[in-house]
């Protein structure tokens, strides 16, 4: 769930691939959003504390 | 924190929060963020929406199966390095008051306990679910998959245990998680917890309390500074 060890993430490619739930996968059909400026990224020296959608964290 | 930290101002500032249930550091994230509002001094006017997001969507629904055991199975991980990467986070969780239990943790398909936050948002609970959430599942080791159990603690809230329960037969606020989605896809959120400040600066991951309070401390200035 998670880990400092970066090597590993290259072994959890498989999961996106594996996706069928039907909400994330399928077709999205909101309400149009305004158009979104891009966000300005607080600047941090830990870029760890991060779970990714491959379910990694790190 | 007070009620009326996370409660609706005359003019907030807005925060937006992407986080999984399953995701440890969103609990640790949020623990610290609120950490941070309490400490900055107009936190009475910050406001804080909560958004889905799916980590392992693809994770069969209704099963449950230890964390542990999926964490393993899925990374090649060895036992000792996911041991080790478990003290750490649970010393760091320790310092923010939350109790890891990560033997008793179980990996689940969040689509539904994502239900029962926007249920509980409906009803003004939102922030008491996703924090009972957070700890169902990393201290009391509770499956979040379980409909019965997700009913629960609806109940345990306030909230009506039969409205949750049709709530989750129905798939109830579909629209609703699937915008939540849609929007973190235009954001370019690949990460969770995420955290976005009035729409423009941003804060991605578990970071300490001086970063959050930078983010609102520079939010506040961005506002001061615009015209009147």
């Amino acid at each position: 769930m998670h880990s400092s060890s970066p090597d590993l993430r290259s072994t959890s490619s498989d999961l996106r691939s594996t996706s069928l739930d039907l909400v994330a996968d399928a077709p999205v059909e909101t309400e149009p959003q305004p158009a979104l400026t891009p966000l300005i990224m607080i600047e941090t020296t830990d870029e760890s504390g991060v779970c990714n959608t491959d379910g990694w964290c790190v | 924190m007070s009620a009326s930290v996370f409660g609706p101002a005359a003019d907030p500032i807005v925060v937006d929060v992407w986080s999984d249930v399953v995701c440890p550091f969103c609990y640790l994230g949020n623990a610290v963020f609120k950490e941070a509002v309490e400490q900055f001094p107009h936190g009475s006017a910050v406001q804080v929406r909560y958004h889905s997001f799916q980590l392992n969507p693809g994770f069969p629904a209704g099963q449950a199966i230890p964390a542990d055991e999926y964490v393993a199975g899925q990374y090649n991980m060895p036992k000792s390095q996911l041991e080790a990467s478990h003290a750490q986070l649970t010393t760091r969780g320790a310092q923010a008051g939350l109790d890891y239990r990560f033997s008793e943790t179980l990996m689940v398909n969040t689509l539904d306990a994502h239900r029962m936050i926007h249920l509980a948002k409906a009803h003004d609970r939102e922030l008491s679910m996703v924090e009972r959430l957070f700890k169902a599942e990393f201290t009391d080791g509770l499956n979040l998959a379980d409909h019965a159990v997700l009913a629960d603690l609806a109940a345990e809230l306030g909230l009506d245990h039969a409205e949750a329960l049709d709530a989750l037969k129905t798939k109830a606020y579909e629209k609703d998680i699937r915008a939540d989605l849609a929007q973190a896809r235009q954001l370019g959120i690949t990460g969770v917890p995420f955290f976005v400040f009035d729409n423009k600066r941003a804060v991605s991951g578990a970071q300490g309390v001086e970063t959050f309070r930078r983010a609102l401390d520079v939010t506040w200035q961005d506002r001061a500074s615009q015209p009147a």
